[in-house]
């Protein structure tokens, strides 16, 4: 047995196989369960160590699968991601028939992550460009199904990834060989700009982030959403790679000041910017922009704790987003648009799809007994020696607040029919499963900090 | 004086000005043709530092993404309106503004890659701007941006041959150079195909 033929090479030809299925429910239910399954192998086989099964019989799962000469890795220390991302996965597929999304979209998104996957695993790691312009190109279907207009957002997505991609083939070219060894300032400098623009280009860091907004805004938000979630986190922990394989990057005090300085401004603007929006799809894209400016503070830290925390996001990451474009899905598919305008008075007759809608944000601006309150209070004392930057997370997490309450109040006050709930039941049950799960993230914070630090410890060097 | 001591600058003069009537055409089919040239002649440059059984790869990839992206414009009903001379002036202007740009940061490029001829990196250069120029220009018209990125991968693979010499690095540029084309086609096939129609999605 093979951990990448189990975990890269089965859920990719699964996702082929479910491009066939008739149905979304039967593509969502196959789907979901495979990823589930992946997750929980995830969980429970070692890699690369005897596992006993009856008596004396037993297998070991090899780490490695050579590919034309280069290797998928897949060590045992990557068995808590992996256990994170499919879950995550199985999450956005399981809930997919409620956003009524189509057939195709269940195989589409799990090819789509499993190939970025594929590029945390990948060695020469330089190799992971060509996995994620892959990605960007299977994401294009994903994002618009046969009979939708392709607008500008989905072109600047290919175009922001594309030249991403290739900035860090480049880079990682130009820093081979200079994992250990301190390489000579010039070289230092221009590979660590280089490295920086290609990851911000592909994580929609600003000024880069424009692509996000309008694909949220053009494209339907379950589809828009999965791409942009999936891209930063993927794209996130493969920067961490870098960080944590080159010596002088992770030693470096400007690097670090620098990914404070791009976090705090992107918390700052996106949160900001979210309050001051007239469309729900467009605040999605800023909250998206906050979120990953948080990740971006905690890394710049400097310390383990800040990477434990980079991973800490990612629980209310998932659930917040997946409820989030759930309810924006059931809205904006009763009115034909997700635009203020359009969406007045409509919360009457969705109430549960406009809680969802408002807590979803909350919980991701860290507003108290919604999951993400523990963890942005960690991060709120962990900048708390720079009062800048604390006015500035707090400006971020204020505005994201404010949009918040201004859908609700968009939802609710216009329209004058009376108050009546008419949800889908699926709708309503998974509305309610994913508030539950929200405010469960919160109350058990103890046990996904613990596998926070087990996601932590993969990045063995990075421990401060 | 001997013809190959000036192939590589005649190539990249080649290079440059297909790239800069790509800019200024507004008809698919120059478009492509210019798109064909770009490829041919990269391939050409690639000769010098890839056996050309190798670089030939990067030819069949380009020109099957030109193919691709020319059976894309079967469904095209509408035709693109012909630009003003002013306007084709300018882009032609901003495409030798772009030249002397790449001219100017020839020599701190040249110092961080000292193994590659002047001309060489330079038509590298110049290609990755136009390419990116043409999909910063034409931004909402998807034949367009994906034209102007497979450029983009045409002045990349270009400066890659010359770092790194791999069967498999040439296939994985072929193939994601025809998978772009192909989701290039896809776009554009949407853009057409449901331009009239409201979006029917949400």
């Amino acid at each position: 047995m093979n951990a990448p033929l189990i975990w890269v090479v089965f859920p990719f030809v699964m996702a082929v196989l479910l491009l066939f299925a008739g149905t979304t429910k039967t593509a969502a239910r196959w789907g979901a369960s495979a990823a589930l399954l992946l997750a929980l192998l995830a969980w429970l086989v070692p890699i690369d160590r005897p596992v006993a099964l009856i008596g004396e019989w037993g297998f070991r799962m090899a780490p490695s699968l050579r590919v034309l000469g280069r290797q998928l890795t897949i060590g045992d220390a990557m068995r808590p991601l992996l256990m994170w991302l499919f879950l995550a996965l199985a999450l956005w597929l399981a809930v997919a028939p409620a956003a009524r999304m189509e057939p195709t979209y269940v195989g589409l998104a799990m090819a789509f992550v499993t190939t970025l996957a594929a590029a945390l695993t990948i060695h020469p790691f330089l190799y992971a460009a060509f996995l994620i312009e892959t990605a960007a190109l299977v994401a294009v279907p994903l994002l618009l199904p046969p009979g939708t207009r392709a607008g500008r957002g989905v072109l600047r997505f290919l175009t922001f990834q594309t030249l991403g991609a290739l900035f860090v083939l480049f880079t990682g070219w130009m820093l081979t060989g200079t994992e250990t060894s301190l390489p000579q300032s010039g070289l230092a400098l221009r590979g660590g700009v280089l490295l920086g623009v290609g990851f911000a280009l592909l994580m929609g860091v600003f000024p880069f982030h424009s692509w996000m907004p309008m694909l949220t805004e053009e494209i339907h938000p379950y589809a828009s959403v999965l791409v942009i979630t999936a891209v930063v986190t993927v794209v996130g922990v493969f920067g961490m790679g870098f960080l944590d394989r080159y010596t002088w990057l992770r030693k470096s005090d400007l690097v670090y000041s620098w990914l404070q300085v791009m976090g705090v401004v992107m918390v700052a603007v996106g949160g900001l910017w979210a309050a001051f929006q007239r469309h729900a799809g467009r605040v999605l894209a800023y909250a998206v922009m906050v979120d990953v400016g948080l990740g971006l503070v905690v890394v710049g830290l400097g310390q383990f704790g800040g990477v434990v925390l980079f991973f800490a996001l990612w629980p209310v990451r998932a659930v917040a987003f997946v409820l989030w474009a759930l309810a924006l899905s059931g809205l904006g598919r009763r009115r034909e648009g997700l635009d203020y305008l359009a969406l007045s008075g409509l919360g009457r007759q969705y109430p549960w799809l406009t809680a969802a809608a408002v807590l979803a944000p909350l919980a991701l601006a860290g507003v108290p007994w919604l999951g993400g309150y523990l963890t942005h209070m960690s991060i709120w004392q962990g900048v708390a020696s720079s009062w800048g930057a604390l006015a500035a997370l707090w400006a971020g997490s204020v505005g994201l607040a404010a949009a918040a309450f201004r859908l609700a109040g968009v939802l609710v006050v216009g329209g004058s029919a009376p108050w009546r709930s008419q949800e889908t039941r699926d709708e309503r049950w998974w509305v309610w499963f994913l508030l539950f799960a929200l405010v469960a993230v919160g109350a058990f914070h103890t046990w996904w900090w613990q596998q926070a630090v087990a996601i932590a410890q993969t990045f063995a060097r990075l421990r401060g | 004086m001997v013809w190959s001591a000036y192939w590589p600058d005649m190539v990249a003069g080649f290079m440059f000005f297909a790239g800069l009537m790509m800019l200024a055409s507004d008809d698919w089919r120059w478009l492509l043709f210019y798109l064909a040239v770009v490829y041919a002649g990269a391939t050409a440059l690639m000769t010098l530092v890839w056996p050309w059984t190798l670089a030939v790869t990067v030819l069949v990839g380009g020109w099957m993404a030109a193919a691709v992206l020319g059976l894309s414009q079967q469904t095209v009903i509408a035709t693109n309106p012909r630009r003003r001379l002013g306007v084709k002036v300018l882009r032609l202007s901003a495409g030798l503004l772009i030249a002397l740009a790449a001219v100017a940061v020839l020599p701190s490029f040249a110092s961080w890659l000292p193994s590659m001829g002047a001309s060489y990196l330079w038509s590298s250069l110049v290609l990755m701007l136009l390419g990116v120029w043409q999909a910063g220009l034409h931004s909402s018209n998807a034949l367009w941006v994906v034209a102007g990125l497979l450029t983009t991968f045409a002045g990349f693979a270009v400066l890659y041959a010359a770092l790194e010499q791999s069967l498999l690095l040439a296939g994985l540029i072929a193939l994601v150079v025809v998978a772009l084309a192909l989701a290039g086609g896809y776009l554009v096939v949407q853009q057409e195909s449901v331009a009239e129609e409201p979006e029917a999605r949400l």
